[in-house]
């Protein structure tokens, strides 16, 4: 005997499936109970990361007996090699920044908000999202569109949202952001887009004199670094080029952050 | 009386290491997984769970998302659908759909 297949009992439950999981997505979007999932989410992550972070470091400890010993002298002279370098120009640079400070405070404008430094407990490429996720929040006072520094002056992106004991970061590189900034001595305005990667592209009219190596800084009473000009792109038949640069730090090796709290 | 499967250990086994992804590994990791997972085991729901940890977890409101905050879970939720769909005209997968 052949009997027809019950298809209004089948089509019934997943009426009712998809009718839950657009019920539960409308009260995770729209009402506070998403927000309060976040909340508690952001709570309980960074002990993950954390667990996480002390795995591979173990495993990298355990993996270092591998190296080659002629391999980490090299690597070793390499980097003293560096450190001194990056300390001749640390020295010129801070003496610079203090007589820039001082001028400002001289000029009656030396108040500048007060920074919080931030570890970074999950950075790209973790997810689609270009975001990193810092360890301080509303406790430590950040508030969301306070702009994020690597070392003191490089700019890499602003708060989007704040935890109590975490804050996601929205980097100005994500593909589709934009900042406005200046270029060079002359301080060309242009809006900086992101590319994602740290990369960001720039379209000025053809005739601005922008030269390669050309420092690109985020505006204000304290010029933030944002990178210098590495590429530029120009056609006879374009009337704007384009201008290519990235972060002078890559994203992958953020381990802290300062937050700047107005 | 209920008894547990062989295949309801997988699908736990699943669930979880999808979860470890999320929080350690690059963004395709959880992505392949769940399109595995709506194959292998019937009404794969848990993908759209991973949709919006992942976007409780690292989702911000960017231009290349439109604005949205749950630009993951709307992927997610795409992927089982679509998945689910090609799932009934596989000659592997079709009977237990």
């Amino acid at each position: 005997m052949i009997y027809r297949r019950d298809n209004n009992q089948e089509k019934k439950k997943k009426f009712f499936v998809i009718l839950a999981i657009f019920f539960f997505l409308y009260l995770f979007t729209f009402t506070p109970v998403g927000s309060f999932t976040r909340a508690q989410l952001q709570r309980f992550a960074p002990s993950v990361w954390g667990v996480g972070e002390q795995l591979a470091l173990s495993n990298a400890r355990i993996f270092s007996v591998f190296d080659s010993k002629s391999a980490l002298i090299e690597e070793n002279e390499t980097l003293k090699k560096e450190i001194r370098d990056i300390s001749l120009k640390l020295l010129d640079r801070n003496l610079l920044y203090e007589e820039n400070l001082l001028l400002k405070e001289r000029l009656g404008r030396g108040e500048y908000g007060q920074a919080v430094v931030a570890r970074v407990i999950s950075k790209p490429p973790r997810s689609f999202y270009d975001t990193l996720v810092v360890d301080a929040g509303s406790k430590e006072g950040i508030q969301v569109g306070e702009k994020v520094l690597y070392g003191d002056n490089i700019m890499i992106g602003e708060i989007a949202e704040v935890f109590e004991k975490t804050s996601k970061v929205r980097l100005f590189s994500s593909s589709g952001e934009s900042i406005d900034v200046t270029i060079g001595k002359r301080a060309v305005p242009a809006l900086a887009v992101g590319i994602g990667g740290g990369n960001f592209e720039i379209k000025i009219p053809r005739d601005t004199l922008i030269s390669l190596g050309d420092g690109i800084l985020a505006p204000s009473l304290m010029p933030h670094f944002l990178g210098v000009v590495e590429y530029i792109e120009s056609k006879e038949s374009d009337p704007f080029e384009r201008i290519l640069f990235k972060s002078p730090i890559s994203l992958l090796e953020i381990e802290t952050v300062e937050i700047v709290v107005e | 009386m209920f008894q547990f499967s062989n295949i309801f250990f997988v699908r736990i086994f699943t669930d979880i290491f999808i979860v470890v992804s999320i929080f350690f590994l690059t963004p395709w990791a959880p992505l392949l997984l769940v399109i595995g997972a709506i194959f292998y085991f019937k009404n794969f729901y848990e993908a759209i769970a991973a949709g919006v940890l992942i976007d409780m977890l690292y989702g911000v409101s960017l231009v290349k998302f439109f604005h949205t905050q749950w630009a993951m879970t709307l992927l997610f939720l795409f992927i089982y659908f679509i998945f689910n769909y090609i799932k009934r005209y596989t000659r592997f997968y079709g009977s237990s759909s």
